[in-house]
């Protein structure tokens, strides 16, 4: 790894005995991991796994029941989100995470001016518009008015102008077109090269094993695997045969050979 | 033109102030998320103690200012957010408005429990001497400028200036706006949301104190029935506004003030205009604006993209009951049942028997809240108003034709099944706050330009109900015939509305709030239904209106005022909007806490709907309302004491795996 | 990315922009020269394709291509600004959706649209009620709502066939987002669509629950002959239910033929994939 920052000896991320749920339903169990200094990591596993839990979880959103979360050295268990963010942590949520009420230009100044501070706004916008001039093109419109794609966009463009210590992203490949898929990876990849640390939850498993070195996969908000990105699909293969026995439920005609069966097909109509 | 501007300038207060609300009630709405039913309460809780400290405690003004408005204001403020709106899902739109509803008739009932005493007179004027001629507006004699004129007018445009810099070019407005729309998304921008909400809600608080007080000398008396009323009228000009932009909310605010009081010059004090539509002006703006703006439709798609961080709704305490359980239940509510009747026929004193009486009546009234609410999801403002349609429409047959009252009365159930329908169909496109508050514009069009006129109430009195109209002898002292109707038409009506809930229409409705997108995906009717589910609950309504007229044996405007309306939502909510058993719990339970609150001194007459509006609060935590959820725990607990006790002993039944 | 597909695949298909149902039956479905726009921004720009009966199609496209307001304006959710949408030869017009529906246009949704307190039996229950038209309130009045043995049959053979029969009996609150999904389909289909819409079904889902949920599609379509439009990202799901593909890319078809021949034409490579 190269790092510029000088803190290779400090993980960015330590998670130990992570457990948390939503009101009275649990959805972690004692999760535990490490993301080193300008690493990257992928959080991998079925739907259900609690894979945004993790990152909501690290990130303040939801609140921790055990277990702590240290940042960079610094134990970050129980602070508000609002802190967490402070402390450098961006997490992207999934899906549309823009105000969509407010315009281009204000997401902006609202996601520097606390974590850059009020000097920092002037330079970053600038920045922003140069290296994403279609958000220049509209800083004045609404944000809920813009694509889907161009929402995502914006919102990477926060954490991309102004790399933090530690990106946490969630499913930023959800229904994405492929291209924009690739715009978003080679950002990261950036960031990374920037000496950002990387957490990357995500679906498209194979995309992300590749662009990172170590993986987790969770299954029912617990450890499965926790190692190298070379050994995760065998893990996770392992988990989904797993779920896929609890789930297929007998007399319902038998779920579990249809995909076989099905896969065939196409073939055959041809 | 000096005639004009004479008439027009009196009208500046009254315009100012409907603006001070509706900006206020702007401001609250687009920093918090919330429409705001108690804001018109919370200036006169300011107002009122202002009055309180200076009239009988001999404050000095600026003193009785800092506690009422500096200190009680935002303060008040502040408790609503930590202990209530903060822990409400920002998509959950019913529970908003309930506890809106809930603080709206909960503060000014609380507040003669707590002081005594609920009206203040004379309160002094902390800027401009009321009385005093400032100044003659372009020199003309006839357009005097007074002291209320001028505060009013003074403060109108300072909050307006203030608040609109304060939003659209500091970082804190920034921050509000965003944290609006999501309070998580916003903290993941370094930004703590809850700082900046609860600051917005003490800034809300300030600006409803600050209203308060200062329009407190526009009347003699400072009386909660003012406050709620100049709000009421203050939400046309924010709907206007589409609740967000304040500028525009002021205007028309003023506008409305001015055109009214003007209006009242020129036009003929003896003409239906006068007497009718003059008073129900800002009601007639404020269905237009429903009617017309756009925006008012999408108020309810908020969309918070983190809102699935909340923690889902808790688990139902098991509404199911084990078989042995719920025929106990059963049981018991049988003997309940014989019990009330049987002592109601016999040894009940005459004074109890009128007070359950009238609580039949109500648990009427109160099915139609339970069909429309509970199953449909709708909140209607308007129930009272439909219930004085029929007991109108059957007074007025019986007075004019002659007819039996009681057939009178199904004659005006259909017609206020018509008037809902009618309300239903002009509302269709409207959703959530929107349908709340077409409802309740619905209901003070009636109260302002129908209910008052002589022609239809028989003036001020009412209608006496008299004997030779009924052709059972319902008066008759010792006769029990009033109760034996009462109860078999709660009977049938609770029956009916137990069908429809278990029914195929129940089924769509309860689709229809789940989803109604999905509910047209598979074709149903979406219009068809939500018409006939309003037709169903007006009907109903009319029927427990008449039966209430009955019993009162008098039809007055006062019985079905929107009030009404709002409080039977609270009361009704705080009892289990879900079932019919919560529609009776209701009925019952408010008639028997006010009979006996009579025994308590005078300052705690209104306690009933302190009680309620409490209970109403808890709605977000506990939509199936507080006891129903009681009595949930209770048969959960009664269940697990007797079936461990059962399953001890008996072979445990073979259960298919 | 996924299955990338055979070089052998004929070029001609995925040139032509002409949408046509390939098959040679009456079409079931017509979209002719669709065009709506937001504000100034052109979302769909003269769209034109039409659906066989019985024919399995898959839209795809990148983001803001306007496959979902294609969508919409032929489920009624939004009206276009020109051009026709026919079903079963007849002009839908200014049709509101509950009536499309009814006519035999059954949907599912990106973002599930079930009934949380409505048990999956339910669900088909009033799903075939609606479509039975056997909705009165006096049927309720007089006690008569009581699910009928031939209703109990109808709902549950459909049941029994997407295997939803273990959680008949559930509240659909309860149940986890896969399962949602299935349930939205049964819905569907129990009021026997001539076209089914299915948008995005595989967002959210796991690999396994997509391919669950793929096969039923397939299943469904071949046993009740039904014409399906699926508009997804997810290129295996597309592969094994979609007959033909037709590709959207700034509110026009491009391609149009079959997964492989449309998959490797440059353009949509291009446009799609990113990759030439």
């Amino acid at each position: 790894m190269t790092v510029g920052n000088g803190r290779e000896d400090v993980a960015a991320l330590e998670v130990r005995g992570l457990s948390a749920a939503y009101g009275p339903y649990r959805a972690l169990f004692g999760v535990s991991f490490t993301v080193p200094a300008g690493g990257a990591v992928a959080l991998i596993g079925p739907n259900g796994a609690g894979k945004s839990t993790v990152a909501r979880t690290v990130s303040g959103l939801v609140a921790a029941t055990e277990g702590r979360v240290v940042l960079c050295g610094r134990d970050v268990t129980g602070w508000p989100a609002w802190r967490i963010a402070r402390a450098g942590m961006a997490h992207v949520p999934e899906g549309r995470a823009v105000f969509s009420a407010l315009s281009v230009e204000e997401n902006l100044v609202l996601a520097f001016r606390r974590r850059a501070g009020r000097g920092a706004v002037g330079r970053l916008l600038g920045r922003a518009y140069e290296r994403f001039p279609v958000l220049g093109e509209r800083r004045h419109q609404r944000a809920g008015t813009l694509s889907g794609g161009q929402q995502r966009l914006l919102s990477l463009a926060t954490v991309l102008v102004a790399p933090p210590r530690l990106v946490v992203a969630d499913e930023l490949s959800l229904g994405l077109a492929p291209r924009v898929v690739d715009d978003v990876y080679t950002g990261l990849a950036e960031l990374q090269v920037a000496g950002t640390a990387l957490v990357l939850v995500e679906q498209q498993v194979e995309r992300v094993l590749a662009m990172t070195d170590q993986a987790v996969v969770l299954e029912h908000g617990a450890v499965a695997y926790d190692g190298p990105s070379a050994g995760a699909p065998a893990a996770l293969a392992r988990v989904v045969r797993a779920a896929g026995a609890q789930t297929g439920r007998p007399g319902s005609g038998g779920l579990d050979d249809e995909p076989g069966r099905d896969a065939d097909q196409p073939v055959g109509e041809g | 033109m000096e005639q004009l501007i004479g008439f027009a300038v009196p009208g500046i207060p009254y315009g100012c102030a409907y603006a001070v609300f509706a900006v206020g009630l702007c401001l609250t709405y687009q920093t918090t998320g919330v429409f705001n039913f108690g804001y018109g309460a919370q200036a006169y809780a300011s107002a009122f103690l202002f009055g309180w400290l200076v009239d009988y405690q001999g404050w000095p003004s600026w003193a009785a200012f800092m506690v009422a408005v500096v200190v009680l204001g935002p303060g008040l403020g502040l408790v609503l957010d930590r202990f209530l709106f903060r822990r409400i899902p920002s998509t959950h739109t019913t529970a908003k408005i309930v506890t809106g509803l809930s603080l709206l008739v909960g503060i000014p009932a609380l507040l003669p429990v707590v002081f005594g005493n609920g009206n203040v007179v004379g309160v002094p004027s902390i800027a401009f001497n009321p009385d005093t001629v400032y100044f003659h507006l372009f020199g003309m004699a006839l357009v005097p400028v007074n002291g209320i004129d001028l505060s009013a007018a003074v403060f109108t445009v300072a909050i307006l200036v203030v608040l609109v810099l304060l939003l659209r070019t500091t970082f804190l407005g920034l921050e509000m706006r965003a944290a609006v729309e999501s309070r998580r998304l916003v903290q993941l921008q370094g930004v703590d949301g809850d700082r900046v909400t609860a600051t917005a809600w003490a800034m809300s608080g300030l600006m409803a104190g600050l209203a308060g007080v200062l329009l407190a000398p526009m009347e003699a008396t400072v009386q909660s029935q003012d406050y709620i009323t100049l709000m009421v009228a203050a939400i046309a000009a924010a709907a206007w506004a589409v609740l967000r932009s304040m500028p525009v909310a002021a205007v028309v605010g003023v506008l409305l003030g001015v055109v009214g009081v003007t209006l009242q010059g020129y036009l003929p004090t003896g003409s239906i205009w006068y007497s009718a539509v003059l008073p129900a002006l800002p009601f007639i703006v404020l269905v237009a604006a429903l009617l017309l703006v756009p925006g008012l439709r999408r108020l309810d798609a908020s969309t918070d993209p983190l809102s699935s961080v909340d923690p889902p709704p808790p688990p139902p305490v098991a509404r199911a009951r084990a078989p042995q359980i719920d025929r106990l239940v059963r049981g018991g509510w049988w003997v309940l049942l014989a019990a009330f009747v049987v002592s109601m026929l016999t040894w009940m004193p005459r004074g109890w028997e009128t007070v359950l009486n009238q609580g039949l009546a109500y648990s009427v009234i109160f099915l139609s809240v339970t069909l429309l609410t509970g199953t449909a999801g709708q909140l209607s403002l308007a129930q009272a108003t439909l219930a004085g349609v029929a007991a109108f429409t059957a007074g007025q047959l019986a007075l004019h034709l002659g007819l039996n009252f009681l057939v009178g009365g199904l004659v005006g159930a259909v017609l206020a099944a018509g008037v809902a329908a009618v309300l239903a169909l002009v509302s269709l496109r409207l959703r959530g706050l929107g349908l709340a508050l077409m409802t309740l514009a619905a209901a003070l069009l009636f109260g302002a330009a129908v209910f008052s006129s002589s022609a239809v109430s028989g003036g001020t009195g009412g209608i006496a109900i008299r004997a030779s109209w009924l052709g059972l002898d319902l008066f008759a002292p010792d006769g029990h015939t009033y109760f034996v109707l009462a109860l078999v038409v709660l009977a049938v009506c609770a029956s009916a509305v137990v069908l429809v809930q278990r029914g195929t229409v129940g089924r769509l409705l309860t689709a229809m709030r789940g989803s109604e997108l999905g509910a047209a995906g598979i074709g149903v009717n979406f219009p068809f239904q939500r018409v006939l589910v309003f037709a169903l609950s007006g009907a109903l309504a009319g029927v427990g209106g008449t039966l209430l007229a009955v019993q009162q044996t008098v039809i007055a405007p006062g019985q079905f005022n929107y009030q009404l309306s709002v409080a039977f939502v609270v009361v009704v909510v705080t009892t289990g909007v879900g079932s019919v058993e919560g529609a009776i719990q209701a009925g019952l339970g408010l008639v028997v806490i006010e009979e006996l609150l009579q025994y308590a001194p005078t300052r705690f007459d209104g306690l009933a709907f302190v009680l309620f509006a409490a209970g109403a609060l808890t709605y977000a935590a506990h939509p199936e309302g507080m006891v129903e959820l009681q009595k949930r725990r209770w048969t959960a607990r009664a269940e697990r004491v007797l079936l461990r006790h059962r399953s001890g002993a008996a072979a445990p039944v073979p259960e298919g795996p | 990315m996924a299955g990338a597909p055979s070089p052998a695949a004929p070029k001609s298909g995925a040139s032509s922009v002409d949408a046509a149902p390939s098959a040679g039956g009456p079409p079931i479905l017509a979209v002719h020269d669709l065009s709506k726009s937001f504000g100034g921004a052109v979302a769909v720009d003269g769209v034109s394709f039409g659906l066989a009966e019985g024919e399995s199609v898959g839209l795809v496209g990148p983001n803001g291509a306007g496959k979902t307001t294609v969508f919409a304006c032929i489920s009624g959710e939004i009206r276009p600004d020109t051009g026709t949408v026919a079903f079963a030869g007849r002009d839908l017009g200014r049709m509101p959706t509950w009536r499309r529906a009814r006519l035999g246009i059954g949907r599912t949704y990106q973002r599930v649209e079930v009934f949380p307190e409505l048990t999956v039996r339910d669900h088909l229950l009033v799903a075939d009620r609606v479509h039975r038209r056997r909705t009165a309130l006096w049927r309720d009045l007089v006690n008569r709502s009581a699910p009928t043995a031939d209703e109990l049959a109808r709902t549950g053979a459909v049941l029994e066939m997407v295997g939803l029969g273990p959680v008949a009996d559930r509240p659909v609150g309860a149940l986890g987002l896969g399962t949602c999904r299935l349930v939205e389909l049964a819905r569907a289909v129990v009021g026997r669509p001539r076209l089914l819409l299915a948008d995005e079904p595989s967002s959210g889902l796991d690999e396994l629950e997509t391919a669950e949920l793929a096969s039923v599609l397939r299943a469904l379509q071949r046993s009740e002959g039904m014409a399906v439009l699926l508009v997804d990202h997810d290129v295996a799901l597309v592969e094994a239910v979609a007959d033909r593909v037709l590709v959207m890319d700034l509110g026009r078809v491009v391609a149009s033929g079959t997964f492989e021949a449309v998959m490797a034409a440059p353009a949509v490579r291009r446009a799609y994939l990113g990759t030439a």
